[in-house]
């Protein structure tokens, strides 16, 4: 669970009034933050800082002119967070299936959230299945028992005369293989797997 | 929505989500609570009813949020003192009662590498230690201050949503350890009370930090921005 963290939301909707109301009902609890919400494709393109959301919600009306491109061609910054539709009735399958969930202005503020909290969970875990397997490579166990030893990023990036971004990115494929995040586990799935001995780490 | 009101048998909160068994002691009330509603039970033990209801609801429902007019009644030193007792409880009894149940479980399955497993539970009671006291010595105070009514020091609540360091990770890394990487040797049923512990523990957690990130943040947040 991300506890510090707001899910930051972005909005294309044509009504003032709908975004508004939308802003209000998914701010109620503090779990979700609306930080820009824009009309059109257009407006919302021209603003910077935009990058940095977990969830777009878009009206697919707002974006009909652009029919003949898949949603996601549309939003190619976004690729991974999920892009949501937000209708007032009737809208065609093939449209929504362009789209990673959708939402009705009819729902209640709690269904709102709940939807989009499911949204936003399922994207995530879809993205961890099409992952490669769980086994660690080589390289990746090498990184391992440098950090179960102690060693900072950038301590561990000099030693094998590496980026330290590369470093943070076998870091994070190591946790995402193995479920665990901290230095701690870490140390203690080395240890239990054979990858590094316990005497090593005194 | 259905949630638990003050006109409810308090003894059906507690049957409804048996996990309520760990909030009560947290209130100061036992068991033993007869035909008793809610509010009675409340009254009696001096317990303000809008915020028992609160957190029994947090706890119970996962959909439930209050709105401002229960948020407004809720008093802010209550929530303060039940949050602290939960503290207590969480480092007298919640965690030393997995790590027993870690030791029972490393006794039996001969685990060569046990210690350091050991030191994984015993360096997430230290880094719980320092969270409470953190809360307990930096953000309580502060905010009994600005509810004395002092313009208090530099300090703002925000910065407590910047320290609350995140102790629900390694709860997950001991869940994932536990089921994905032990000896198959090991006593899969003691294994499982470790398992049921953590994740009882773990989803008690939860609710405590919305109650702290999002109950607890909201209310001094409007106490902030009035005393500016």
């Amino acid at each position: 669970m991300n506890r510090i963290n707001k899910n930051r939301v972005g909005c294309i909707e044509p009504s003032p009034v709908v975004r508004e109301g939308l802003k209000k009902l998914l701010e109620e609890n503090a779990e979700f933050v609306v930080c820009s919400a824009f009309a059109d494709l257009q407006a919302f393109r021209g603003k910077p800082g935009e990058k940095e959301l977990d969830i777009l919600l878009v009206n697919p009306a707002a974006i009909s002119v652009y029919r003949q491109f898949a949603v996601r061609d549309l939003f190619p910054e976004f690729v991974d967070i999920p892009v949501v539709a937000i209708h007032y009735g009737y809208v065609d399958s093939d449209t929504l299936a362009g789209f990673d969930g959708a939402l009705s202005i009819y729902d209640e503020g709690l269904k709102l959230r709940k939807k989009l909290r499911q949204f936003a969970q399922m994207f995530v875990r879809q993205e961890g299945a099409t992952a490669d397997s769980v086994d660690l490579s080589e390289r990746e166990k090498t990184i391992l028992i440098a950090v179960a030893k102690g060693r900072t990023n950038k301590e561990i990036a000099k030693e094998y005369n590496i980026s330290v971004h590369t470093v943070v990115s076998h870091r994070k494929n190591i946790s995402r293989k193995t479920g665990i995040n901290t230095v701690a586990g870490l140390t203690v799935y080395a240890v239990f797997n054979n990858i590094v001995d316990q005497e090593d780490l005194l | 929505m259905q949630v638990f009101t003050e006109k409810m048998k308090a003894a059906d909160l507690a049957l409804a989500n048996y996990r309520l068994l760990y909030v009560f002691p947290c209130f100061g009330l036992g068991l033993g609570l007869g035909e008793m509603t809610v509010r009675q039970m409340c009254e009696r033990n001096g317990i303000s009813t809008p915020l028992f209801l609160l957190v029994c609801n947090l706890y119970s429902f996962d959909d439930y949020f209050p709105d401002m007019n229960v948020l407004t009644q809720i008093p802010l030193a209550d929530l303060m003192l039940y949050l602290g007792n939960s503290h207590r409880d969480y480092l007298k009894n919640r965690i030393p009662a997995v790590i027993d149940k870690v030791v029972n479980l490393m006794e039996d399955c001969k685990l060569k590498n046990g210690k350091i497993l050991m030191e994984f539970c015993e360096k997430y009671r230290q880094e719980v230690v320092a969270h409470l006291k953190y809360e307990e010595e930096t953000v309580f105070p502060y905010i009994r201050e600005l509810l004395g009514g002092s313009k208090a020091t530099g300090y703002q609540i925000k910065e407590y949503e910047l320290n609350h360091s995140n102790i629900d990770d390694a709860l997950n890394d001991l869940k994932n350890i536990l089921i994905k990487y032990l000896p198959p040797d090991c006593s899969v049923e003691k294994c499982r009370n470790v398992l049921i512990e953590l994740f009882l523990f773990d989803s008690d957690l939860r609710k405590h930090t919305l109650l702290e990130d999002q109950i607890l943040m909201t209310l001094v947040e409007r106490i902030e921005k009035n005393s500016e």
